[in-house]
Order: structure tokens, then C-alpha cells, then sequence
């Protein structure tokens, strides 16, 4: 009985210890198949953590370390006569992550793969659970497609379970919100990639804090909608001085077509509304809905 | 590294006999200090596009791309014979780096055939084998007496753009220190001892380039433009890349497309480093070729 319970107590020590994410750390190459129809591995596989993703990403990486990145598996498959075929697969360390970067870029034909996933031109993305997949042909054939999307689905059916999406997304109304448009991340780096407020960090923002940013269609025009959600609402408040303070021309709270609001420990934004009353109306839209999500809280 | 910020160069009286004593027009313009155009009103830059360049199947043509390097060159010296340009840009004892992207992760790299022709070449003028350093990374900038900037074109998630300007990222000891907002900094590797004054000519390739938010590669965002751009204003040829790629995105998306961040080092490389000029009412553009879909 006693040594049962040493045992739930060591147990639950390593579930705390992995944050959360199971017992066992799961080795990313489990997931991959060593040959994909003519596609057999080929090399040494590569991983690479936080410490040297730019030895693999240099001048890139820096999009991965703004979200929970932990590891990334690289494997090759080759098939004479074909190009290869490079298989990656991300631990974004949260599931919240995984979808965020897979958000980073929205262009392709959705598909069922995963839980979210798109394809383009030999390039099959996709994210599930903690992990986001990118599967490339780098020649686009009609075999070297269907190969990808065999190994997709390979990698989809290995990884087990699913993780939730980040509840800052449901805090964006649905009403004329352009789906492909839905961005998740953390950081000025990535605020910089989807919309440019310029380069001083005017928003406070950091690992901890959370945005979601969407477009909205509203009579011909498309609005942007920026919710950030900070640790307590002294962090929100203090950036809430600040984003008024530094106000360029396209942060300019309260002008034409443009709101922003403080609501607890969230900061909500309209950008590039047809009007002022199309900026409220949305602002207003959104702080209902983060009532709704979070209770207020 | 010291955050230098360079007065803008006029031709002096010692550069004029330095360059001459060099026996190179080039130089005396001041071509081996800094860029010859980066000193006039108007930079100069021909885009030649050929629709055979690339197949369907994005594979590249090296014999039109050989040929097309040529025309443009010839267009650019306003010279008749190819060997005659080249010699205006390379004599036959400098030891030349060819610096060309390869960007394995990427994908995006200096086509072969760009840089076989780019050799080729330097071979026919007559600089010997061992003096040709064509690579990327590790290219002994400090041997070479001349280099020749071969980039790609990409939208790039940190910089903006990634071309000219960009392409020199690795001569410096530190190039991290050029990401994010800190990328209008570029134009101080272009000063670096070993760098400075050594581009007598560039060679662009856009006969694939990359319009896409990055950082990987996205297919779909890639698109067979068939063009290669000569000059010698890295800022001019960066400012033109730049106005392709925003047309091409516009026309991706059906509506505007920003490129975020914004690629200040090509305004920063004109005001601050003084390598060219970013004005597109300052740059002739001479357009060769297949005209469908130029975007500019």
C-alpha cells in the first residue's frame, strides 16, 4: 500500500516536472515511418532545441522562439527519379503554441488532416496536440503528393489525442470574422509579421502575454481586431499608458476608424474600421465576448 | 560591432589617380571604394526577363540564363562585346568572390546556372580558377579584391526583404545582430574593412523569387518571375525587388498585402550608409525581354 503510494506520488512528481504533458517525453522521430511509398529515409535525422534552432532556421528561428518551442525533428526521404520529400515536426511545447504558429500563415486549401491543416504546391502543414507538422515535396508531382499526404496522415494517426485551441480565439466574435485571417502568438516579433504598429514594443508584450487578432468584412472595408491578454491587469493597465503614450499613426487609439479599450486584464483594439462607429461597434462586440469567455476575469 | 554612420563619399582627386594607378575606370569613379552609381543622380539597373528561362516544371535553363546575364550586362555598359563589359568590372589578376544565397532551409537559392555563368565568365576575362571564390557562407572577403553579389529575391520575416543588401549579412562576425528591428543596420556590413568598396557588380537572380511571409518556405508563395537584374547600386536593385514583390502580393491577395516589418535597411543603405539610392524617380530602369507580368 505504501510503496502504491510512492509510486502516484513519483508519478505525479514527473507529470509536474514534464509540465503537464505526460510521463513520458515522447521521441519525435516515434513518429515518422522510415519509407513513405518510394519514399525511403535517407541520412541522419536532425534535431535541434531553443539552444541551436538557428544552426537549422538562421534568421528564422527567432518566429519559433516567440512561442513555446522546444524541439524540432528534420528527416529527409528520397526517391530516384523524384524530389525529396522533408518531414518536420515542431514540439511547440503547447498545444495553444502548435496552433499559433500554424496560424503564422494562413495560405493553402484546407484539409482533414490533424487539426487544422493546409496544403499548397508540395507543402502540406498541419498542427495536433503540442506538435506542428510541415510535410514538403520539393517537386510537386502527382506521386510526390499523394506520398505527402500519406505521410500527413502517418504523422496524424502517431501523434494521440488532441489539445485544445487557445481560449483568446473564442474572444473573437464571429460576425464577418474572415476565418484565414485568425492569428495567435505572444510577441512583438510576431505582432510585426501580421500587423506593423511599429518598432518600439508599445503593447509590453512578452512570452506571457497572449493576442489574438483577426479581420472582420464590414461594408467593403476590412477591419482588424486586436485582443491582448495579459498576466493581471497591471500589466494591461500600464501597456494600456503606454500604447495611448506612443500612438503612431496607425495606433492611434480613438481616431477614425480606430478604438482601443482596457477591460480588466485585456486590451482590445479596432484598426482600420470604415469609420468611428464601425470601430465601436466591433470594440463593443469583443468585450462582450471576452465576458462571455472569461467571465469578466 | 561600432555603429558607424559614413559621410557621403565624393569622388576626390585621390581617388581619381588611386583608381587610375588601379588602370581601372571603375576604381577611379570610385567603384573600388563604394558603389559608382551610389555617387550619381540616377542609378542605373536593367532587368532582363526571358520566358524560356524557367519550364513549366520551375526547372531553369542555364543556356538562357547564360545568355540572358550577357544582354544585360552589354545593356548595362552600353557595350556591344561580352568580354569587353566584364573587363570594365574584372581584370584578370583580381581574385573575385562570387557571393551567392544558399539557403538550404529555405529553399531559395542562387540558381546554379547563375553562378556557373558568373564564372564562366570570369574565367573567359582571364582570372584564373584559384582566384574565384564562389560560395555563400565563409567566402574570404579579406582575399578577394572584387566581389560579385549574387542574391535572390525574398520577402523575409525579419528584414522585409532579403537581397542585395541583406545578402552580405555573413561577412559580419555577428549577423544576429541584424534581425528584427535592428535590420536598417545592414548597410554598416557593407563598410566592414574586408567588404568596403570590393562590389564592382551585381547580378540578381529573380527567375524565382519569394513574395511569402516566410520564415519557411511556402510553395505557393513562390512564383517563376524569369528575370536577372544587373547594377551596381545594391539600394536601386533592392528598391526595385521590393516593388515587384509588393505588386505580386497585391495580386496574390486581391487586395493590399503589406510587407511587415518594413524593409527599412533599403531607405536606411541610401540616408545613413550612403550605398545607392532608394528613389525609384532615381533609378533608370532598363526593361529587356519578355514583358508579361513584369510588374513594374
Amino acid at each position: 500500500m505504501r510503496s502504491a503510494k510512492l509510486g502516484c506520488i513519483i508519478l505525479a512528481a514527473l507529470f509536474i516536472l514534464e509540465g503537464g504533458r505526460g510521463i513520458k517525453e515522447m521521441d519525435l522521430s516515434d513518429f515518422l515511418p522510415q519509407e513513405i511509398g518510394k519514399w525511403k529515409a535517407s541520412g541522419q535525422d536532425q534535431t535541434f532545441s531553443r539552444a541551436n534552432i538557428f544552426d537549422y532556421l538562421d534568421g528564422g528561428g527567432e518566429v519559433y522562439l516567440a512561442y513555446d518551442f522546444r524541439k524540432l525533428l528534420e528527416r529527409e526521404y528520397v526517391n530516384p527519379g523524384e524530389g525529396p520529400i522533408v518531414a518536420e515536426i515542431y514540439d511547440m511545447g503547447l498545444a495553444e503554441d502548435a496552433y499559433g504558429i500554424f496560424t503564422h500563415d494562413s495560405d493553402g486549401e484546407k484539409i482533414t488532416i490533424g487539426q487544422g491543416a493546409l496544403y499548397g504546391a508540395g507543402l502540406l502543414r498541419f498542427w495536433k496536440k503540442e506538435y506542428f507538422v510541415r510535410v514538403l515535396a520539393e517537386k510537386e508531382t502527382t506521386e510526390s503528393k499523394k506520398a505527402v499526404f500519406a505521410l500527413g496522415a502517418e504523422i496524424d494517426g502517431a501523434i494521440n489525442g488532441k489539445g485544445e485551441k487557445p481560449r483568446l480565439i473564442a474572444c473573437l466574435p464571429g460576425e464577418g470574422l474572415i476565418e484565414a485571417s485568425v492569428r495567435y502568438f505572444h510577441t512583438q516579433v510576431s505582432l510585426n509579421n501580421h500587423l506593423f504598429l511599429g518598432d518600439a514594443n508599445i503593447l509590453d508584450l512578452n512570452r506571457e502575454t497572449d493576442l489574438a487578432l483577426g479581420r472582420y468584412q464590414d461594408r467593403g472595408h476590412k477591419s482588424r481586431l486586436l485582443i491582448v491578454m495579459y498576466k493581471d491587469e497591471s500589466g494591461a493597465g500600464a501597456a494600456f499608458r503606454k500604447f495611448r503614450r506612443a500612438a503612431p499613426d496607425s495606433a492611434r487609439a480613438d481616431g477614425a476608424g480606430r478604438s482601443a479599450e482596457k477591460m480588466g486584464r485585456f486590451i482590445v483594439a479596432v484598426f482600420e474600421a470604415p469609420d468611428k462607429k464601425g470601430a465601436a461597434s466591433l470594440l463593443k462586440k469583443a468585450t462582450l465576448r471576452i465576458k462571455e469567455v472569461f467571465n469578466g476575469k | 560591432m561600432e555603429n558607424r554612420i559614413p559621410k557621403k563619399r565624393t569622388v576626390t582627386r585621390r581617388d581619381f589617380v588611386k583608381g587610375a594607378a588601379l588602370g581601372t575606370l571603375g576604381l577611379a569613379l570610385g567603384l573600388g571604394k563604394s558603389n559608382a552609381q551610389a555617387q550619381s543622380a540616377v542609378s542605373q539597373v536593367v532587368l532582363i526577363r526571358k520566358d524560356e528561362a524557367v519550364d513549366a516544371q520551375h526547372n531553369v535553363n542555364p543556356k538562357v540564363v547564360a545568355e540572358m546575364i550577357d544582354a544585360a550586362l552589354l545593356a548595362f555598359r552600353g557595350e556591344k562585346d561580352v568580354l569587353k563589359a566584364w573587363r570594365q568590372f574584372i581584370r584578370p589578376e583580381d581574385t573575385v568572390g562570387v557571393k551567392y544565397t544558399r539557403c538550404s532551409w529555405m529553399r531559395i537559392q542562387t540558381e546554379q546556372a547563375v553562378v556557373d555563368a558568373i564564372t564562366q565568365r570570369l574565367t573567359d576575362v582571364g582570372v584564373q580558377n584559384n582566384r574565384i571564390y564562389a560560395q555563400d557562407g565563409g567566402l574570404p572577403a579579406k582575399d578577394c579584391t572584387v566581389l560579385i553579389n549574387v542574391p535572390t529575391i525574398k520577402v523575409h520575416t525579419l528584414a522585409g526583404l532579403a537581397s542585395c543588401l541583406k545578402n552580405y549579412i555573413n561577412f559580419s562576425p555577428q549577423p544576429s545582430a541584424y534581425h528584427e528591428d535592428k535590420n536598417d543596420k545592414l548597410g554598416e556590413v557593407w563598410h566592414l574593412p574586408d567588404v568596403k568598396g570590393k562590389t564592382r557588380l551585381i547580378i540578381v537572380d529573380a527567375l524565382r523569387p519569394y513574395f511569402g511571409p516566410g520564415p519557411q518556405i511556402n510553395p505557393l508563395h513562390r512564383w517563376d518571375y524569369k528575370g536577372i537584374m544587373v547594377s551596381t547600386d545594391p539600394v536601386a536593385l533592392d528598391a526595385t525587388s521590393l516593388s515587384i514583390c509588393k505588386v505580386k502580393r497585391r495580386l496574390f491577395k486581391g487586395e493590399d498585402w503589406p510587407i511587415t516589418p518594413p524593409p527599412k535597411l533599403i531607405a536606411a543603405a541610401d540616408t545613413i550608409y550612403h550605398l545607392g539610392t532608394s528613389d525609384p524617380a532615381k533609378i533608370k530602369l532598363i526593361k529587356l525581354g519578355w514583358k508579361q507580368d513584369i510588374l513594374i
